[in-house]
């Protein structure tokens, strides 16, 4: 493989998706929609109050509380390359072409987060817009619930959103990948996609705060001491590498078998 | 050998560096925890042919063309693909066209746009060359719509581009003939033979159409239940004496099979039968019509890699 064609071809499969665009749309509305309701009784996690800028924490609320929406929205998106390529055969012909089966699932891994990045990054640039429109109606304060630096927030507030949305990237790519999980266990681009989500529900109700997904959201809107940006994504590279290498290795028994 | 395949400056193919044959395998096997799916198969391909393989479902064809372009490694044998151990295990996977059975690209992109994605991959050739090679295949480049509106025909002449619009020295092609129409497999068998006979490449194909097989292949390997039975020559002098003679009586045959420049090798029907000839045809004939032999017909076997099919299998 030269350069990055593997990669390129990767992404522009998962971003020429219709179900990427209206994925995006709905998450779009959910956020704007979440905007809105804090003005009214219907506030959900809206935190403390006090006046602080509402470009990067206003983005960290509405994902927060959209968290689950996004997570589950994204194997469906996302998950089931892997599974259409084992099907069909592209899997060979990938292969030969990227030089080796790691470049190839690499560059899937790789597509899975830029296409989650790239789709947060106009989310977020959106959300923040909306965030200034309404802010004069939002006797809230919603913004002020900052997990992380409230220093920055006040004086980079794009530049903490960007990290907030390498990181969600990451999540949703993390997210994305037990859907790889189970088409390397041998489950079809059906199956494996409903699995994941199915499989996230159960992480999202059954799992102690520390590993649980939607636990770590709710503790992050109480200011939990350890919910720090390096603990964060220390928990979603762990998720990611895992997922992934477990995925990697099955791919490799399962041709032999 | 250099596993260097392509001048990358001039994208054609630089075959001096590759000595000898594309394909040199020996005592290939595989097997799969208990069950053997694979056993002692060799096989030799080299620039300018192109070599069939035929079998039923799970004669291990598959398997083989996995172990052969580097997707799996074998359980045991030797050789050598382009130049790479196929027992290594690791190593830069061998540098081939390769068309899968069933092509999927991506759907909502045009085929020019396509192609230019996947020669992107391994970057020996630019985009423009996109162009050329859906010419070649019969597919117009300035075509906007996309894939997912193609036919299967035009998805397979798309694959066989992405195959060839390398120039790689080597192009495997699995089912190249798979939902086309009748004219769509006289043009594949066209350009398959092509690819060999001008470009020189080397050229292994899987087909279930035995006739279309039998009609493009130099070498013919017969395989069932896991090994390869028998390679079938369709353009050997064996294969090339075996004529069918059609007479106007019963009795005819009988006297026919007294000749002794043909020899009878099985009838079909009372009318009709297989024969070796020894000379050539016009003295064939010639000795048929001495004896008082009425012929209806006699023209050369085009049934050869059927028959040998069928005996394979039966073995």
């Amino acid at each position: 493989m030269r350069g990055l064609g593997a990669l390129r071809h990767e992404a522009v499969r998962l971003m020429t998706r219709w179900r990427y665009w209206v994925a995006g749309l709905v998450m779009l509305m959910f956020g704007v929609g979440s905007m809105l309701a804090r003005a009214s009784d219907l506030v959900i996690g809206a935190g403390t109050a006090g006046p602080v800028p509402y470009s990067g924490s206003m983005l960290w609320l509405t994902e927060i509380d959209n968290a689950g929406v996004y997570f589950l929205a994204w194997p469906l998106i996302i998950g089931g390359t892997l599974a259409e390529d084992l099907e069909s055969g592209l899997a060979s012909l990938l292969i030969t072409r990227a030089g080796s089966r790691w470049r190839w699932f690499a560059a899937k891994l790789g597509a899975a987060y830029l296409s989650s990045t790239a789709l947060l990054i106009v989310l977020a640039a959106v959300w923040s817009l909306a965030a200034v429109l309404i802010a004069p109606w939002d006797p809230t304060h919603a913004g002020s619930v900052v997990p992380w630096g409230r220093d920055l927030a006040s004086s980079a507030p794009v530049l903490l959103g960007f990290g907030v949305v390498l990181i969600l990237g990451l999540a949703a790519a993390a997210t994305s990948t037990s859907t790889m999980l189970l088409a390397a266990l041998g489950a079809g681009r059906t199956v494996s996609q409903v699995g994941a989500t199915v499989a996230y529900l159960a992480f999202m109700f059954a799992l102690p705060g520390p590993i649980n997904p939607g636990e770590r959201a709710a503790v992050l809107n109480v200011f939990a001491e350890w919910a720090t940006p390096l603990t964060t994504l220390a928990y979603w590279v762990g998720v990611f590498g895992l997922t992934a290498t477990a995925t990697y290795v099955l791919l490799r028994v399962r041709e032999n078998q | 050998m250099n596993e260097t395949i392509f001048d990358t400056t001039t994208s054609v193919p630089v075959r001096s560096r590759v000595a000898g044959p594309l394909i040199d395998v020996r005592g290939v096997g595989k097997i799969y925890g208990s069950t053997t799916v694979l056993e002692d198969v060799a096989m030799t391909v080299r620039p300018g042919e192109v070599v069939g393989l035929v079998g039923p479902n799970g004669a291990g064809k598959t398997t083989l063309i996995r172990i052969l372009s580097g997707m799996s490694r074998p359980s045991r044998g030797e050789g050598t693909v382009l130049g790479r151990d196929i027992a290594a295990t690791t190593g830069r996977v061998p540098f081939m066209g390769l068309m899968v059975e069933r092509p999927m690209f991506i759907e909502t992109l045009n085929a020019r746009r396509n192609l230019e994605l996947l020669f992107s991959i391994r970057g020996v050739v630019d985009g423009s060359t996109a162009c050329d090679v859906l010419e070649r295949v019969g597919l117009d480049p300035s075509e906007r719509k996309a894939v997912r509106t193609y036919s299967l025909g035009m998805r397979q002449r798309l694959s066989l581009a992405q195959a060839i619009g390398e120039r790689p020295a080597l192009v495997v092609l699995d089912e190249p003939t798979n939902g086309l129409d009748p004219l769509g497999i006289v043009e594949m068998r066209g350009l398959v033979r092509e690819l060999a006979d001008r470009d020189g490449m080397g050229v292994l194909l899987t087909s279930h159409l035995l006739a279309e097989v039998e009609a493009v292949c130099d070498r013919v390997v017969l395989m069932h239940g896991g090994r390869a039975r028998r390679v079938y020559a369709p353009g050997d002098a064996d294969s090339r004496s075996t004529m069918v003679l059609e007479v106007a009586e019963p009795s005819d045959i009988e006297r026919a099979a007294c000749i002794t420049a043909l020899e009878v090798i099985g009838r079909e029907g009372p009318l009709r039968m297989r024969v070796k000839v020894h000379e050539c045809v016009p003295d064939v004939i010639r000795a048929l019509v001495g004896a008082g032999v009425g012929i209806e017909a006699i023209y050369r076997d085009g049934n050869g890699l059927e028959r040998a099919y069928m005996e394979a299998v039966g073995e």
